[in-house]
């Protein structure tokens, strides 16, 4: 074989890893969400406090990065970087469509709503909330929502905002269905009993 | 070349760390240990009695000589043992009154011509005393280096990998925690964990597993690192345990001989850790600067192990009587501060829990699981802190987290998140249902309901004995309902226990014990139920009294 330089090679190759995995958090729509390593077993099932279950097994994701013998002669680190963020929007995106369908396929019809084609709206938005099991802070501030999906782009957001912004009726019935929201929280928190 | 590993274990072990294997070696062919002595002056030089299979009772005197050949002075030294071992009656329940038929010098090195003629002399003053002829025989490097080829290499797995797992384990320095996950697909491997076997064939598999232990120990065996050769004989025990149940063979036929002998030298390992603590040696090891970091958690696994030392040796009988005074005096009435430095620590924390029930009765004890069982959920339930991580991170991982900006080293945690999950709560919530402390349950209960509850469900029990399950499992998450009777928590929490683990595993409770501190991922909510039932004491006499009724 030729001379190699292994052992430096690996701190590259430790380094590429890392950049991989902190830029994949980053990009992603889902990189705010918990990571939690499976150390064994082939699948996951969930069991509700409501007893329903769910279980999913797993599935490999991957993709190739791939680089040509006639590139290497002109590779510099930020040719090789470059080389990887292509990978990493690859694995972004499957990532990303896999938990949509793994979501879109385990949400029950009662807790889904269809936009009809049409765009976001403030309308769509509220009809939205009162579907869902909105959790509060202790100071009761609601917990962060965050929204994926094709409906919601940046403008698309700002337009319902500034739509909630210039209707005063609008707001109210946010507002009146926040708190309603709010005491179904408290009711959920105050449901939390040992009995008996 | 694995011929040469052997020959270069037994050419550089010790008496100590060839007599496990040894005794192994016998198993294999059909004898049964009934006395494997530690190193006590009541011992006579009888360091290993076995029954053979043809009935004889048969005594053997080890001597360890690596690589050397045994001189007549080093003779004159155990001429007097042999000589005893020869001659006097045994102690050992069972054979009292029975004298050995036959005798043997073991020795992993060479005899000298002129102590084959002292040993012909002694034989000669025996027959004289009416014992019969040849009654003192030797083993020596050429017989046990056979029995190692035949019994152990025979049938080692060939694969390259294995080969080179094995000499990973050979090149470490020996004073790591013991690598596991290097050890277990060598173990597998050996077993045929992956397909059927046949019984012969599995018996004959456990003894080249055994003696392969023995030589992967080799580094660590050398530096007398006792809790490295206890992690790997109990998974040797725990591996042939779940290789008997996988290929649904009789355990007490195929597997238990082995299992015992095993269990044997980790009792007297453990009986060797308490030594090495007797005469106030502090628990610090190594580099003190770093200690900052490592001496908490380390002194919640010595008293974890100390306190199964003393549990076990309650149960069947101090072979040390001297040592339960040193137990009680290393292991603390008050555990030190912020020893809390993952899951993985629960399962030492509730052994600590249950000796000092047996040692100093007091209902704190359970005040005390229920203030840790607050703390954690807690923890979990806060944002924005550092969250306990996973009983799969050992101690190191969660070091190496903590530290890794003036260590330059990875992260193992690295975007992991361990924030309202919980691998530990239910077997802790349990602890205190059983000790009917509705009050404190009914005050935590809400933050228990906020959790998410981890555990891996095993679809066949045999996978629960390894140390990872491989594709046969399912990682669990319960989530409890908000509102439940106290009734329907107290039937959850004593419905069956360990029905997914191995039979003979639930048939032995200290070595299962051993097993979730070594192992702390596998203390899941189901072995817990089952380890509190044998262990905590308001279990057993609960048990007992159902028992009478």
């Amino acid at each position: 074989m030729l001379p190699d330089f292994p052992e430096t090679k690996r701190l590259f190759s430790r380094f590429f890893q890392t950049y991989m995995r902190r830029k994949i958090r980053e990009i992603s729509p889902f990189g705010m969400i918990q990571v939690r390593h499976y150390h064994e077993g082939r699948a996951m099932k969930v069991i509700r406090d409501d007893q329903s279950e769910s279980q999913s097994v797993m599935q490999h994701l991957s993709t190739q990065l791939e680089i040509k013998l006639d590139e290497i002669g002109d590779l510099t680190l930020d040719k090789a970087i470059q080389k990887h963020d292509v990978m990493i929007l690859e694995m972004v995106s499957k990532q990303a469509n896999f938990i949509r369908e793994r979501m879109s396929s385990e949400i029950p019809e009662g807790q889904s709503i269809d936009a009809k084609g049409g765009k976001l709206t403030a309308e769509v938005i509220l009809e939205m909330k009162a579907k869902m099991q909105v959790a509060f802070n202790p100071d009761g501030s609601p917990q962060e929502i965050f929204f994926d999906g094709p409906l919601f782009t940046p403008d698309a957001i700002a337009a319902v905002e500034q739509e909630f912004q210039d209707n005063p009726e609008l707001q109210k019935r946010h507002e009146d269905l926040m708190a309603r929201k709010r005491e179904e929280w408290r009711a959920r928190e105050a449901d939390r009993k040992l009995v008996g | 070349m694995l011929e040469r590993l052997i020959e270069n274990w037994l050419d550089s072990a010790s008496e100590r760390s060839y007599q496990r294997c040894f005794c192994q070696m016998l198993t294999g062919q059909g004898f049964r240990v009934v006395h494997n002595t530690k190193h006590t002056p009541q011992e006579f030089g009888k360091d290993v009695i076995a029954v053979s299979p043809d009935g004889k009772l048969v005594g053997y005197q080890l001597k360890g000589n690596p690589g050397a050949t045994l001189t007549p002075s080093q003779f004159d030294e155990i001429r007097g043992q042999l000589e005893q071992l020869g001659t006097l009656a045994l102690g050992i329940p069972g054979y009292e009154g029975k004298v050995p038929d036959e005798c043997y010098l073991v020795t992993n090195g060479e005899i000298s011509e002129l102590v084959s003629q002292q040993i012909q002399l002694l034989n000669a003053s025996l027959v004289q005393r009416g014992h019969p002829p040849e009654k003192i025989k030797t083993i020596t490097r050429g017989t046990l280096l056979a029995w190692s080829k035949d019994l152990g290499l025979a049938l080692w797995p060939s694969e390259m990998e294995d080969f080179g797992n094995l000499v990973k384990l050979l090149n470490y320095q020996g004073d790591e925690i013991f690598p596991s996950k290097i050890f277990d697909p060598l173990l597998q491997h050996t077993l045929r964990l992956h397909e059927t076997v046949p019984a012969p064939e599995l018996r004959r598999r456990i003894t080249s597993a055994a003696v392969m232990t023995a030589v992967a120990l080799h580094s660590f065996s050398r530096r007398r690192n006792h809790f490295a050769e206890i992690s790997a004989w109990t998974m040797f025990a725990t591996y042939v345990i779940s290789a008997c149940e996988k290929n649904g063979l009789d355990f007490s036929r195929d597997g238990q001989e082995s299992v015992l002998t095993a269990r044997d030298g980790i009792c007297e390992l453990l009986g060797q850790v308490c030594e090495e603590l007797s005469g106030g040696r502090t628990l610090v090891e190594g580099n003190p600067f770093s200690e900052f970091a490592f001496y908490r958690p380390r002194a919640l696994l010595i008293y974890a192990l100390m306190a199964v030392y003393w549990m076990w040796s309650e149960a069947e009988g101090w072979k040390r009587p001297e040592h339960k005074a040193v137990v009680e005096a290393i292991v603390p009435e008050d555990l030190p501060k912020r020893w809390v430095w993952g899951e993985a620590v629960i399962p030492h924390f509730l052994t600590y829990v249950w000796y000092r029930k047996r040692v100093a009765p007091s209902p704190t004890h359970d005040e005390v699981i229920g203030r840790i069982l607050a703390e954690i959920m807690v923890n979990k339930l806060q944002e924005g802190v550092e969250h306990l991580a996973s009983p799969y991170c050992t101690i190191e991982d969660v070091v190496r987290h903590q530290y890794q900006n003036i260590l330059g080293c990875d992260d193992p945690l690295e975007g992991e998140g361990f924030e309202r999950m919980s691998y530990v709560c239910e077997g802790l919530l349990a602890c205190l249902v059983r000790a009917n402390l509705k009050q404190k349950c009914q005050e935590l209960w809400p933050n228990f309901t906020r959790l998410s509850h981890e555990s891996i469900s095993t679809e066949a029990a045999w996978r629960f004995g390894l140390y990872r399950t491989g594709d046969g499992a399912i990682n669990a998450t319960q989530i409890y309902p908000r509102t439940m009777q106290w009734a329907e928590l107290q039937a959850i929490v004593n419905e069956d226990a360990a029905a997914d683990c191995p039979a003979a595993l639930r048939a032995d409770p200290i070595l299962f014990l051993l097993f979730v501190n070594i192992f702390p991922f596998r203390a899941s909510f189901s072995a817990v139920k089952f380890l509190h039932r044998s262990f905590d004491l308001s279990s057993c006499s609960e048990e007992s009294s159902k028992t009478a009724a």
